[in-house]
């Protein structure tokens, strides 16, 4: 973790997904990002942008994974895995569904999983479960400032 | 028993676990679904964890207690259908692979089913078929409009490109504190307000005419009780009537959003299956999915065919919600064209509808 960047104010969904799709060029294989901050306040809109970002197949489109919990896009650079931990409240529960074989690396809580590492794994609500704190290679916080205005801020 | 074919439906790709028997295609022998909802309830939503460990542990007894209703006996069955996509991978693992074992020690087919397909046929095994039809499939997960000319030549006219309006319903559930899941219960608030009280802008969506967006009407409700409604995530289960008057300005507040949440959620699926008649002639309009349940919809569909007049098949709310009958039913198609599962198949966490 570096120290943290200027806040980006973004003033559309547009905006958000243009500063997410140059945000893309700097990630690498093997890469967990966890995105933070209240429903609505612009995280899909944001991976969507990364989706863009590392050319995704346009046969797919981003959507929310609340409910079915990850999505896989293939894209030009990696698989792009969409995780949502809205609905998962413990480490326990978290362990439980073998989502920690996505993010790979050696001395991580995954590396005695298959596919480990092969692709850029983002997390919303990646805050939720404090145990996966030094799983994160950047945490990206989403404000909610008015109707059309987001505070984003990359950590 | 005089039936030509006996299949057994599994679906466990989410948080039921059902296990159904249907004879010949359309006639339910039994449906048993063990609604998980009073186990995830306290997490405000539906918890996989839970789900996956509990398909295992509730499976064999809903199947066990499928036969017993049907008044049948394991090797009485012809066939077995289950769910391998889209869902839950570890969810729908436990079903195919329950399934796989049991054709195969039965020396029975197994025929692997997509869920959103037996969704939308799902009306059919209460009504004769008709085709060609829109089919509009609806839930926590999906929202997605087809137009569906046979039982192979389906067509999808456009899908949510965000939210799903089920979990739209659940997220403002959550708003506004009232409990999960938040479908029925913003259903039967909405009915208590007024409908007009707040406007929303409906979504315009890019991608094509029958594109769905649910995500900003989510955020503006998120907005309103930030700015407009502040207790109310504390007041939301006492406005209910849980312990104090129902005369408080939050109650009122909280239903007046329920209202106009419904009516715009509502609002933007009928105006795209509205649009569809224009351009898709066809007999009828079937609506399925888990929101097939919302009072609102089912009055507004069936307006909007007797104005087009079409007929409108929206299944009872037990085969709306996920359930094994449909899975058995379209099933039993499937076998019938010989579409038999090989032993190695797979489960998909989403694939294209087969």
């Amino acid at each position: 973790m570096t120290t943290p960047m200027k806040p980006f104010l973004s003033q559309s969904p547009e905006q958000t997904e243009k500063f997410a799709a140059e945000f893309s060029k700097k990630l690498k294989k093997g890469d967990v990002i966890a995105l933070c901050g209240d429903l609505g306040s612009g995280k899909t809109t944001f991976v969507r942008g990364l989706f863009y970002g590392l050319h995704g197949d346009p046969a797919y489109f981003v959507t929310s994974p609340t409910f079915t919990l990850l999505h896989e896009y293939p894209t030009k650079k990696s698989p792009l895995y969409h995780f949502d931990l809205y609905r998962i409240e413990t480490f326990e529960e978290f362990q439980r569904i073998d989502f920690e074989e996505y993010f790979g690396g050696s001395g991580r809580i995954g590396s005695a999983g298959t596919g480990v590492g092969d692709g850029i794994c983002v997390v919303e609500w990646g805050d939720k479960i404090p145990e996966l704190a030094s799983e994160f290679d950047y945490k990206i916080s989403f404000r909610f400032c008015d109707k059309n205005k987001r505070e984003i801020v990359i950590v | 028993m005089n039936s030509s074919s006996l299949i057994l439906g599994i679906d466990t790709s989410c948080d039921e676990t059902s296990a159904a028997v249907v004879a010949d295609g359309t006639r339910i022998l039994s449906n048993i679904v063990s609604s998980q909802v009073k186990l995830h309830a306290p997490h405000g939503g539906v918890v996989p964890e839970l789900a996956s460990r509990s398909h295992l542990e509730i499976l064999p007894l809903a199947v066990g207690q499928a036969l017993d209703e049907a008044q049948i006996r394991p090797s009485d069955l012809t066939g077995i259908a289950v769910t391998s996509s889209p869902g839950l991978i570890g969810c729908l693992l436990v079903g195919l692979s329950y399934a796989k074992a049991l054709g195969f020690s039965l020396k029975i087919p197994v025929t692997t089913v997509h869920h959103l397909k037996a969704h939308l046929f799902s009306p059919f095994l209460e009504h004769p078929p008709i085709f060609p039809f829109l089919g509009l499939v609806v839930s926590g997960g999906h929202t997605a409009l087809y137009h569906v000319k046979s039982f192979d030549d389906i067509h999808c006219l456009g899908q949510t490109v965000d939210d799903a309006v089920g979990e739209a319903y659940d997220k403002v559930g959550k708003l506004l504190n009232v409990g999960y899941p938040g479908g029925p219960i913003i259903d039967r608030l909405a009915k208590e307000g007024n409908p007009n009280a707040f406007s929303f802008t409906r979504a315009r969506v890019k991608k094509g005419p029958f594109y769905f967006s649910f995500s900003g009407l989510k955020t503006a409700v998120a907005l309103l009780v930030r700015d407009q409604g502040p207790g109310t995530r504390d007041q939301g289960l006492k406005a209910l009537g849980h312990g104090s008057p129902v005369t408080s300005h939050w109650s009122k507040f909280i239903r007046d959003i329920a209202a106009s949440f419904q009516r715009e959620a509502v609002g933007a699926l009928v105006e795209k299956v509205g649009q569809a008649f224009d351009i898709y002639p066809v007999k009828a309009v079937l609506v399925a999915g888990g929101v097939a349940c919302n009072s609102l919809l089912r009055e507004e569909i069936k307006i909007l065919s007797l104005k087009r007049g079409v007929d409108y098949f929206i299944p009872t709310p037990l085969l709306c919600t996920d359930n094994g009958a449909m899975i058995a039913s379209v099933g039993d198609h499937q076998l019938s064209r010989n579409f038999k599962a090989p032993l190695d198949s797979n489960a998909y966490p989403s694939a294209p509808m087969w």
